[in-house]
Order: structure tokens, then sequence, then C-alpha cells
């Protein structure tokens, strides 16, 4: 079933249309992503609501396109300009930039396309391969385990994300509190519902276009820089080198391609996180650690070949429990969900959605040949994007944020939605405030209280069906407790334990 | 730490805190949780009309959101408030629980959790103080720089005077003790007008679209943006245009409610009804003359 799945899949993928919606995806990501300030969560936001008239699969397939093509699209600006369109391309300015300055902006950019092509295809494949176990694992995950496994993400983000632990947490909660505006999930209760426009809850993509389209726009109008100040000059002969010189470091690409899955597949840990990871272990590596920063090709190629990298492992506890690894599968969870798509065991049921994820696989697959090809054969016209003043970005992408969410459902509390939660996000990044976290709660609020609800009628609402194996005979809910409970308080315990060592 | 409970130290410990609040200057952020804090309360409290399935999702959200946003409001005084706080959590858990067990032999986890916070804040106030600082307060890391787990938060207010001039900088988070880090994302803000502005222009885009529909509303508000950052003319009216162009194409290609104001009724003639106009035209310049 799997096999015929898969054959499905490469039988959906290579159809025209489809394959002109990942073309689209591709190419917009990499504009999205080569534009300073702009970036994938903020990319997908937008175009979330124009994939409404598309049918499931290509309206993935265009928001997977976007997804891989952005994060390659970063490092242009991070080459070029030395200011990353992406955060997950903050590493390849380290030596991206220094090699532009010497004149091989052409090298650093096809080294760029390079490993992130290679990278994404080395770690596609390997999600391919592994998915049957994935499939076993999954199908395998009851309903008390799957409602601690969103817990498990929750506090897994507070956690990784550096700041005040209380303020990791309360951003999940409040998060969580967003969605149990509107009708109650199994029960069919209102809830909160003080105008009839309130009936279906707050929408969750006016939520995600609040926080990432109008807060970054709101933080961009703040400030300046960003545009390519002079001309660079990116000459073609430098094309070749490139490709060389990424394809003489297969190692490099191969380990930080795999720092980036693993990395990537720790929810709110993403692409930022392993492009520094990957850059740190390529020069501690390194023979030659000190020529780092200053050009060194090996620095571009572990960077870029791990944010690629993360694409793959963000996947993982997207569409398996509907845990978002970074924004922008938080935004892909978004899609998902507004296509009527449970993250979880239907996503990986032969005869639900297994097609479907596999056509989801592949099109990143070709996605990435897209980018090789696009990357180098564009490279001497890319700067092209360095040049395009915000002042003319913050308008068009407030006015396609408006213009998506209203037209999604003509609700005005979606208008009033996008100003209060960009608002929201805006000071909440701005405060340390983890907004992954607060996107994450937003987007699993449903899947979390419908699980508690089933998991609670499974033990006629003892909560100790999450932690007595012996009476309920669920032994992995017992583990998923004591993780929650290790992460949450571990650092505490360590810390006292430290502080009574040293004392 | 040893405690001392004389009157002059119990003074002191009073005082202390009431010289922060008194020191301490207002920021967006204590606005941003006092916004969490009154919708938790308001919900939690809302949550009580719902049917019992329907509010104990409703009810530990909310009931979370409140008590986290107040330890955060009040992380400078939390030795003395946190175990105040702690108790009162714990007594409400305690009346909750023994309500549902004599009711319908329900609320055990409840009854015991309650029991257990208040047997901690009562036995070990100072420490539950001091833990529920470190909570609140001091960042931890797993992953990115080691050195994050040892510096101080740096979003602990200083109850300091600081006077208006050195507001705006010290509104903006440190950038120093910010940069190194990996596994967030942080940005400065040159000029603090541009986002307000922004979201200004945005509530005035929202409340044109309320009343003239998007379609026009779209272009005005690109024009006001253009105004605001004195592009010059010919790429404003180009900006401008192709605002007009997005807002069409959706109105033509999506969905056409859009043309309509929600508060008014009001749908002002779109392009092509006035391009059909034109038609007109010539009876128009008639009238125009004759009445001329």
């Amino acid at each position: 079933m799997t096999v015929e799945s898969f054959v499905g899949a490469v039988e959906a993928l290579l159809t025209l249309e489809t394959m002109l919606w990942l073309l689209a995806g591709v190419l917009i990501g990499i504009v999205v992503g080569g534009l300073p300030g702009l970036g994938p969560p903020l990319g997908m936001a937008i175009i979330l609501p124009l994939t409404l008239p598309l049918d499931p699969a290509n309206a993935i397939i265009l928001l997977v396109g976007v997804y891989s093509g952005s994060m390659y699209g970063g490092s242009i600006a991070a080459i070029l300009i030395n200011t990353p369109g992406v955060s997950s391309s903050a590493a390849t300015m380290f030596d991206g930039y220094p090699m532009s300055q010497q004149g091989r902006a052409a090298t650093a950019l096809a080294i760029s396309a390079t490993a992130s092509a290679l990278a994404g295809l080395l770690t596609i494949t390997v999600l391919i391969l592994f998915s049957p176990a994935l499939i076993e694992m999954v199908l395998a995950v009851g309903t008390p385990e799957r409602f601690l496994v969103a817990i498990l993400g929750l506090a897994m983000i507070t956690v990784v994300t550096r700041g005040s632990f209380a303020k990791g947490i309360l951003a999940g909660v409040a998060g969580l509190l967003v969605t149990t505006v509107g009708i109650a999930p199994m029960s069919l209760d209102q809830r909160y519902s003080e105008t009839m426009y309130l009936y279906d809850g707050i929408d969750f993509v006016a939520v995600l276009i609040g926080l990432f389209a109008i807060a970054e726009m709101m933080k961009l109008a703040g400030q300046e820089g960003g545009i390519a100040k002079g001309e660079v000059t990116i000459d073609r002969a430098g094309i070749t080198e490139g490709i060389t010189s990424t394809i003489n470091h297969p190692i490099t690409v191969f380990k930080s391609a795999n720092i980036g899955m693993i990395v990537g597949a720790i929810p709110g840990a993403g692409a930022t996180v392993s492009n520094f990871v990957a850059y740190s272990e390529a020069v501690r590596s390194s023979s030659d650690p000190d020529s780092f920063g200053s050009g060194n090709e090996i620095g571009v190629i572990a960077s870029e070949a791990s944010n690629n990298g993360t694409v793959a492992g963000s996947l993982v506890p997207a569409i398996s429990f509907g845990i978002p690894g970074s924004s922008s599968t938080a935004v892909l969870i978004g899609g998902l969900l507004m296509h009527d798509l449970r993250p979880g065991p239907s996503m990986f049921d032969p005869s639900g959605e297994l097609t479907l994820t596999y056509t989801m696989l592949l099109a990143l697959l070709v996605g990435n040949v897209v980018i090789l090809l696009f990357g180098l054969s564009m490279v001497t016209r890319l700067g092209y994007l360095t040049k395009i003043d915000t002042d003319y970005i913050i308008p068009m992408v407030v006015v396609l944020s408006f213009l998506g969410t209203y037209a999604l459902r003509i609700n005005p509390i979606d208008i009033l939605t996008v100003i209060v939660f960009g608002v929201i996000g805006f000071y909440m990044v701005r405060y340390n405030y983890s907004v992954i976290a607060f996107v994450l709660g937003v987007v699993l609020g449903d899947i979390a209280e419908e699980n508690l609800y089933t998991a609670l009628q499974l033990s006629d609402g003892s909560y100790m069906i999450f932690i007595n194996p012996f009476e309920y005979g669920r032994w992995l809910s017992l583990i998923l407790s004591i993780l929650i409970v290790a992460l949450v308080f571990g650092p505490f315990v360590k810390r006292w334990w430290e502080n009574r060592q040293s004392a | 730490m040893e405690q001392d409970d004389t009157v002059g130290s119990v003074a002191d410990r009073v005082r202390n805190p009431l010289e922060t609040v008194l020191g301490e200057r207002p920021t967006m952020e204590h606005v941003l949780l006092l916004l969490f804090l009154v919708v938790g309360v308001y919900m939690y409290q809302g949550a009580s009309e719902f049917a019992p399935d329907a509010q104990t999702f409703p009810r530990l959200m909310a009931g979370g959101t409140a008590v986290l946003a107040f330890l955060l409001l009040a992380r400078n005084y939390l030795t003395v408030v946190g175990p105040l706080v702690g108790a009162g959590l714990g007594a409400y858990l305690v009346y909750d629980g023994a309500t549902a067990f004599l009711a319908d032999d329900g609320g055990l986890a409840s009854l015991v959790a309650g029991g257990v916070l208040l047997v901690v804040v009562i036995g070990f106030r100072e420490r539950f103080g001091e833990a529920l600082e470190s909570f609140v307060a001091e960042p931890m890391q797993v992953m990115g720089d080691a050195d994050a787990t040892e510096t101080p938060d740096e979003d602990v207010e200083e109850p300091a005077t600081v006077d208006a001039d050195e507001a705006t900088a010290a509104d903006a988070p440190s950038s120093d003790a910010e940069s190194d880090s990996a596994g967030m994302y942080t940005y400065e803000i040159d000029d603090p007008k541009g986002p307000v502005v922004t979201g200004v222009l945005c509530i005035g885009y929202m409340l044109l679209t309320f009343t003239i529909g998007m379609l026009y509303a779209t272009p005005i508000f690109v024009a006001a943006w253009a105004l605001w950052a004195r592009m010059d003319v010919l790429r404003a009216v180009a900006l401008t245009v192709l605002g007009f162009a997005s807002a069409y194409l959706f109105y033509a290609l999506i969905q056409d409610d859009i043309a309509e104001g929600w508060l008014t009724g009001w749908e002002l003639p779109a392009p092509d009804d006035l391009l059909g106009l034109w038609i007109h035209a010539g009876d128009l310049l008639q009238w125009g003359v004759v009445l001329a």
C-alpha cells in the first residue's frame, strides 16, 4: 500500500499544473527570501489565503516550494550586502560577504545554490527512505499520547528558545487560549462568541498573517539599511568554481545537511540554530579555523547546506504530530488545516493522505533541482533583489495581507485580528517572548483540546490516564509525561544541584 | 538564607518593593502583560458559563495565561508577592477540589495539588519566592551559547529613574546581550516612528475598508504610505496603481464582496462600471454645455 501511495504521488507530481505550481512556489520563495526583511514564514503566510481556490495537493506544493526556495533565497542578501534575507542565513554572512568583497560573489552564490540543493536532495531522500518506519511510529501513537506530544512540543520550544522560561510558556498558553474562541471541538458549545462574527472562532490564518506579516512590516518600518549601497560585481566565471568547491567538500555537505535535519526536527530550534551549529562544527573540524570569517568557502557550504537540510527535519514533527519545527512549518500546518488536512496519523494512512504526503516530499525533491538550475543560471541577476527599497515592500505586503485575509471569509473580525496580532507579535518579539510558541499554541489548540477531551473520555475524566500505566496500560504516556517534567524542571534541578555542589 | 523577622526587617521588606514599584518605568511590555492578564481573567471567568466538557481546556489555558502574566508583571517583587500568589492559588485549588469532591467524588487531583502547594508555600516561603524568581526571570538555554545561561535576564527593569531622552533607548532590549544568541530572532529599531505610523496607517486602512470597501481603501492606504515615506511622485503613483491593481485582481478573480463597506453597506462603482460610464461622456458634456 505504501508503494502504491508512492507511485500515486509520482503520478500526481508529474502533471503540468502541479509542476507549474511547484516552479512558481520555488521562484516566489527565492524572491521573498532574497528581499531583506522578508522570509519564509512571511512569504508563506501571504500566499496562504491565495491557495484557497487550489486543490489541497497543489496548495501544499506551492507552500513547500516557497519554504524551500526562500531558504536558498535568504543567502543572496547575506552574500551580497551582508544582511541575511532570512535569519537562517545569518552564518552565511560570515564568509559569504567577505567572498563578495573579494570579487568572488558569483562563487559564493554558486556554492549557496549547489550546497542548498544537494543538502535538500539528500535530506528529503533520507526522509522518504525512512518514511515507512515513521509511518509505523505515528500510527502506534494513541490519543492521550498525541495530547502529551503536543505539550512536549510546547515545552521543548520554551526551553530551546532563549529567554525567560515563564515567557515561553506564557506565549504558548496564550496561543492555545486563542483557539478556545468559537465552537468547542467535540462538544460543539459556543465559547466567547459575543458577536456572530466570532462563531467560527478567531481565524488562525489571520493570526499567522498578523504575527508574521504585519509585525514584520512594523519592524521593517523602524529599521534603516538593508538595501545595496553600490554596484555589486557578479562575474559569471566564478560559477564553475563554486560548483566544484561544493562537490569537493562532500563531508561538509553531508554533515551540515544532517545537522540541519536533526536540529530542524526539534520544535522551536529551526534553521537559525542549525545554521550556527553547522557553521561552528565546520570551524571546529577544520585544519585552518582562522580562515573562517574572511571568505572561507567551507563556511558558506556548511551554513547553506544546513538551512536547507532543516526543511526535511522540520517536516517530521509537523506532519506526524502537527508540531511545527519552525515558524514556516507552523504556516504549513495552517495550510494543511485550511484545506481540511489534519497532521497526524491520517497523513500516513495509505487509505488517507499518504499519497499527498509523498507528493509533498517529492515536490521538495524536485524543488531542490529547480533551486540548483535557477540559482546557477540567474547568479548574475540576483543582485537586483538587494536593491528593492523596503519603502516599496512594506505597503504591498500590508495590502496583500489585508486582501488575502479579508477575501477568505469577508469577516470584519479577521481584519481586526490581523492588526491586533500584528501589534502583539511586534511587541512579543521586541520583548523576547517566543512567537513560535505562540503560533504553536494557535496551530495546536484544536488538536490538543480534541485529544485531551477524547483521552479524558477514555478515562472517565481522570487525568491519571497520562501517568498511571498499571490501570490504563499506556506506558508511552508515562514516558512522555516524565519527559515533559524533565524538560520543564530539568534546568532548575541542574542549577540547584550545581549550586549545592559549588557550596 | 535565614529569615530575620524583626519589625525593622519586615518594614524593610515592605519598603524595598514599594521603592521598586514607584521607581519602575512602564514600558510596552507592561501593557502587553496587562493585556494577557485581563484577557486571561476575563476568559477564565467566562469559561464557567460553558458546559463542563467545554470549560476544562479554556479554564486551564486562561488560568495559566493570567497567572504567568501576573508573575511576569510582578517579577521584581516575587520574593514577597510569589508566596502570596502561591498561597492564594493553593487555597483556591483546595476549595475548588473540596467542593467537587463533596459534590460528586471528583476534584481529588485539584485537592491534592492545592494542599501540596499550600504546604510548600507555608513551609518554604523564602525558597518558594526565590524559585519563582528564577523561573520567571532567568534565561534558560539548552542549545546555543552556553554563556547565556549565566547572564541575568536583561528584561528585568532597573528600578532607576530614567529621563525622557533615555527612555527610548532603555526601552529597547539590549542588543549586546542578545546578538550572540542563535536560538532567537532579535532586532533593533532605528526609527521608533516607523512602526507607530505603520500601525496607525493599518488602522486607517481597516476603517476605510469598513466604510468604502477594500477595493478603494487599498490605493488610499498605499498613497498615504507613499506620502509618509516621501517617495517621489512618479514612484508613489506607480506604487498606488500597483496596489489598486492588486485589489482589483482580488475583486475580479477571488472575492467581489471586498468592494463593500461592512459598516455602511456602501459599494462604490468598480473600475469596469466606471469605464462603462464613458459611453455617456458625450451626453454628460452636452448637459454641461446646456447648464452652462
